[in-house]
């Protein structure tokens, strides 16, 4: 595990202003995430799910001296690491994928959050499809949709780092999330 | 499609989405006009809103955790799908466990059912095997608003299910809001749920799960019934164990552990009984009555696992009217669906019903209403206006239960502390009772509350053994207990400052002087901010911070702070009034302090004739005043007339505090004192010696009054010539004073000197005189106190002096004003 207090004073930069002081913070968020999916993929058993929310907040509760750092720090934290779950995330299933030679295998369950899961439900390599898609037409609604998914921030939360008003979220969110069911039962619907 | 016709979609959907069928075509031909392809976009988002709302999960609109749900469609099992004698009739719903159908079974009777697939992963055999050893016991529940359960079975590819009598209906919260019932109704609906319930337990049935989503509403001819599905389905699956050890690895729980009891979070499963139904029908109540949840999903889900397991198991949640008061917007909307406004609900659930509720929520299972049927009777008595059974945990109750849960972890100090904070918090109530400005007066009583609320939540939640070694400390409490005022911000400015108040006090009384004045300047600048400078309340925080100074040795300072609050007090309150006196009081300890014992003398006095009509003459402010006159009197010489003010000090102390009081300790020290004035080295030690004992007792052994009365002590011995034990009771004293105090505190280098000159370092105590008199003691003390008797006449000391006149002393030989930097 790396010091504990990389994070935490890159936090504490970044709030006190040091825009730049949050990209010290990505590998080792990085690092730390694919350590905890990668350990858990190895005791992977049908039915062993896993929330990537769950693998954040782990992630945080290892490098972050929760102590010393605010909630402002706290939801910089999550944000790089909605980013960086994404990324595990669709390395695992594309290593996944190949490995089985089917992409039947590189299904990952949707669910309140998301869950790692052999079997069934949504594939999310076309998830992270539709999102880069989404990306090219509002990058503020992929934004909302990662932070939700892969980070499970809140409106509050993700309007804090947006710099938007919570009501802006919740429409982004509302309308990201249909247009996402559509394209991902119905890829060519979108006219 | 580009980012700006993108843009124009998600404003038109934005409005699309609200509007009904009926208004819908008008709007999609205004808004879209000719364009084709936008309409034809905008129908086709609107045919993928339910899909879409499942895709990220509902949190957008609800606080609680949507439960595990799949995208739509893709591999639930289509209708007519034959499950054993069920053929599938459509999708109700995609949940954590599993999927829900409505279903239709043909023979051998023709009934619609409802079908609970589990999701994969679970052991069908050990499912169904633990179902059907309940089954006869499910088979013998019938009460109408309990769902039956017929059957367990698996499916082809080996998916366990249950089939269970049918019900259309929504989760009673849901019910209820939907509905605007009034918080009589939702009672009335509550009780039959607890009817039902009881029926159940009975026939030796546990539900084990009851949440809304298991209680469901149905309205037929007009009339909600409440039904309770999933009944014996949580013991066949023991879906809670299993959801909960699935995630142990990561230390991260899925789903919402809010309705989970105490002894179900300790996950020993096996000895969980009826009361735990019981338990999560007071979650139930509770959000049926407030609105939200004892603890908020969002912040049980957040916290860790073990964090989460532990809130559970012993956090207090707060009152359900505290709770409503306090949710912002919230309150509004929990007011508004309930018929009633904000004022009205708290109103309504204040007392009788937060009692009810904390009853039913208590940590500890034989301390909840041993059965549904307790709990819904006592509903009733609410509803009829009798006296409830429940009531209000009392703090002596709550302390013992503290102790208790930590036994051997608690410290005394910290038994100590929280006395002392319960007194402190509750005191503040005389004064601002006392206090006319309304604004103060109208949140006075709800805040003095919640200031002892708080200190004894931050008492009930300190945790031994996360804390070091396996005690925790006065100190680490005050600490959690500062973190935590900091952190709970929602708080109003007025109670945030009384808790700063109240906790500078605390964190003074222990000698954590850093802590205390941060505290103290931060309660001041709200209390000033919100109330005026010159506000009462402004003055009460003033008179600490005077306190506080004194104990800083920075005597101007304190003296400077008390003047501010004898004037407030003086001009708000008049010049009789008992908090006025208090400030006259500590005033008095600092100007003695300083050499302006005239004046000192005259508030003591005054303080005392008011204390005497007010609070009675057998009372500790009156033995405090009696106290500091014999002391002004002793600083003068006059020890025959000292002696009566200060046994009488004692005697009363005694009387009101036990022998082991540290107040009497303090008595038994001044009087040692008056003793040692008057040569009786004998008796002065006894005194001294029994006084020791006490501080011993009461204090940390690092603690600043425990270095002083060492001190104290120190030169009793030396007075009474034993040099050798007075050395090493001395050097102890160092040890705890230095780092406390500075090398530079007026009060240890006077005591120093005093040492010094005692056991003949003449020189060495010249120049520790030096530093005193930098530091700000008044050379008149010097001059005045025997024991630097033996310093008269060396030149250097005489140079220090020479500033007094020494006609209007009295003869040094006689007199021991140095007493006063010995108290």
């Amino acid at each position: 595990m790396p010091p504990m207090g990389d994070a935490t004073s890159s936090l504490a930069a970044h709030v006190a202003g040091d825009e730049r002081a949050v990209d010290r913070l990505i590998p080792l968020v990085y690092q730390e995430l694919r350590r905890l999916a990668s350990h858990l993929m190895k005791g992977e058993r049908q039915g062993h799910i896993l929330p990537p929310t769950a693998l954040v907040h782990e992630a945080y509760v290892r490098l972050v001296d929760n102590s010393r750092v605010d909630w402002q720090g706290k939801t910089h934290f999550f944000a790089v690491a909605a980013e960086e779950m994404r990324r595990v995330l669709v390395e695992h299933a594309r290593r996944r994928g190949a490995k089985k030679r089917g992409a039947d295998f590189t299904k990952v369950s949707m669910s309140d959050n998301l869950l790692l899961t052999s079997e069934r439900d949504i594939n999310l390599l076309a998830l992270d499809e539709a999102l880069t898609k989404l990306e090219s037409l509002s990058p503020r609604q992929c934004k909302v949709v990662e932070l939700r998914l892969f980070s499970g921030l809140g409106v509050a939360e993700a309007a804090y780092i947006l710099n938007v008003s919570e009501r802006t979220v919740k429409g982004d969110l509302r309308m990201a999330r249909t247009w996402l069911a559509r394209e991902l039962t119905d890829p060519q619907g979108e006219g | 499609m580009d980012p700006e016709r993108y843009r124009r979609l998600t404003g038109l959907f934005e409005t699309a989405r609200t509007l009904s069928d009926e208004d819908l075509p008008r709007f999609l031909d205004e808004a879209c006009g000719d364009d084709a392809s936008m309409r034809e976009e905008l129908e086709s988002l609107l045919r993928y809103r339910e899909s879409g709302a499942r895709l990220l999960g509902t949190a957008v609109e609800q606080e609680q955790l949507p439960s595990t749900v799949r995208t739509a469609g893709d591999d639930s099992l289509p209708p007519k799908t034959q499950i054993g004698p069920y053929q599938v009739i459509r999708l109700i719903e995609a949940g954590g466990m599993g999927e829900v159908y409505q279903a239709e079974q043909h023979h051998p009777i023709r009934r619609k059912v409802a079908l609970k697939v589990i999701k994969a992963g679970m052991d069908s055999k050990q499912i169904v095997a633990r179902f059907d050893s309940e089954r006869q016991a499910l088979a013998m529940m019938d009460h109408p608003c309990i769902a039956r359960v017929f059957d367990a079975g698996a499916m082809p590819d080996g998916r366990p299910y249950f089939a269970m009598e049918f019900v259309a209906g929504e989760p009673i919260t849901t019910y209820c809001d939907r509905h605007r019932l009034t918080l009589l109704d939702r009672l009335i609906l509550f009780s039959r749920v607890c009817d039902a319930v009881q029926h159940a337990h009975h026939k030796g049935v546990i539900h084990r799960d009851i949440k809304p989503s298991n209680v469901l509403v149905t309205v037929k001819d007009q009339e909600a019934t409440p039904k309770i599905i999933d009944f014996g389905l949580a013991k066949a699956t023991q879906y809670r164990l299993t959801d909960m050890t699935l995630f142990t690895g990561v230390g991260q729980l899925i789903g919402t552990p809010a309705y989970m009891s105490p002894e179900q979070a300790e996950m020993t499963e096996l000895d969980v009984d009826t009361r735990t139904d019981v338990y999560s029908l007071g979650v139930l109540l509770y959000e049926l009555a407030a609105g939200t949840l004892p603890f908020p999903a969002e912040e049980l889900r957040q916290a860790g696992f073990d964090e989460m397991r532990r809130k559970i198991r012993e956090d207090n949640p707060q009152r359900p009217s505290t709770r409503v008061s306090a949710m912002g917007e919230g309150t509004e909307q929990a007011a508004d669906k309930r018929g009633i406004s904000p004022r009205d609900l708290v109103r309504q659930l204040h007392g009788d019903l937060d009692w009810i509720t904390m009853r039913a929520l208590e940590k500890d299972r034989t301390r909840r209403y041993g059965s549904p049927l307790e709990l819904a009777a006592d509903l009733e008595r609410f509803m009829r206006h009798e006296p409830v059974e429940a009531c209000p945990p009392s703090t002596l109750y709550r302390l013992r239960k503290f102790t208790r849960r930590h036994r051997l972890g608690v410290a005394a100090g910290a038994l100590i502390l929280f006395t002392l904070v319960l007194a402190s918090a509750l005191a503040t109530a005389g004064l601002v009772r006392a206090v006319r400005a309304e604004r103060e007066a109208r949140s006075s009583e709800r805040a003095t509350r919640e200031v002892a609320d708080f200190m004894v939540s931050v008492f009930e939640g300190a945790d031994p053994i996360s804390s070091r070694g396996s005690t925790i400390t006065a100190h680490e409490l005050l600490d959690q207990a500062a973190i935590r005022i900091e952190q709970e911000i929602e708080r109003d400015a007025l109670t945030q400052a009384r808790l700063q108040y109240t906790m500078g006090r605390v964190y003074h009384s222990l000698g954590l002087y850093t802590q205390a004045g941060t505290l103290l300047e931060s309660s001041l600048k709200i209390r000033a901010r919100e109330l005026g400078a010159r506000s009462p309340s402004a003055a009460e925080t003033l008179v600490m911070l005077g306190r506080l100074n004194e104990s800083l040795g920075r005597w101007d300072e304190a003296e400077t702070r008390l003047r501010s609050a004898v004037s407030i007090y003086e001009e708000s309150l008049g010049r009789t009034n008992v908090d006025t006196a208090w400030s006259y009081y500590w005033l008095a300890g600092v100007l003695s302090k300083a050499g302006d014992e005239a004046e000192s003398e005259q508030l003591v006095r005054s303080a005392l004739e008011i204390f005497e009509r007010d609070l009675g003459p057998n009372t500790l402010a009156v033995a405090w005043c009696l106290n500091d006159i014999g002391r002004l009197l002793q600083q003068r010489g006059e020890y025959r007339n000292a002696f009566p003010w200060t046994e009488r000090a004692l005697e009363i102390k005694q009387q009101i505090l036990g022998s082991e009081h540290l107040d009497v300790a303090k008595a038994l020290a001044n009087l040692g004192n008056l003793y040692g004035a008057v040569n009786d080295h004998a008796q002065a030690r006894i005194l001294h010696r029994r006084s020791l004992e006490i501080f011993e007792n009461t204090f940390e052994p690092n603690h600043p009054d425990l270095g002083v009365a060492l001190t104290m002590y120190a030169l009793v011995l030396a007075r009474a010539a034993d040099f050798d034990e007075a050395e090493s009771v001395y050097s102890r004293a160092i040890d705890i004073l230095e780092p406390v105090m500075g090398q530079d505190h007026p009060f240890l280098l006077y005591q120093q000197s005093c040492y010094l000159a005692l056991s003949g370092r003449h020189q060495e105590c010249i120049n520790r005189l030096g530093r005193a008199l930098a530091a700000g003691v008044s050379p008149t003390v010097i001059l005045h106190d025997p024991d630097f008797g033996s310093l008269h006449g060396i030149p250097e000391f005489e140079a220090m002096i020479e500033t007094v006149p020494k006609s209007t002393g009295p003869d040094p030989s006689l007199s021991d004003e140095a007493a006063v930097h010995r108290e």
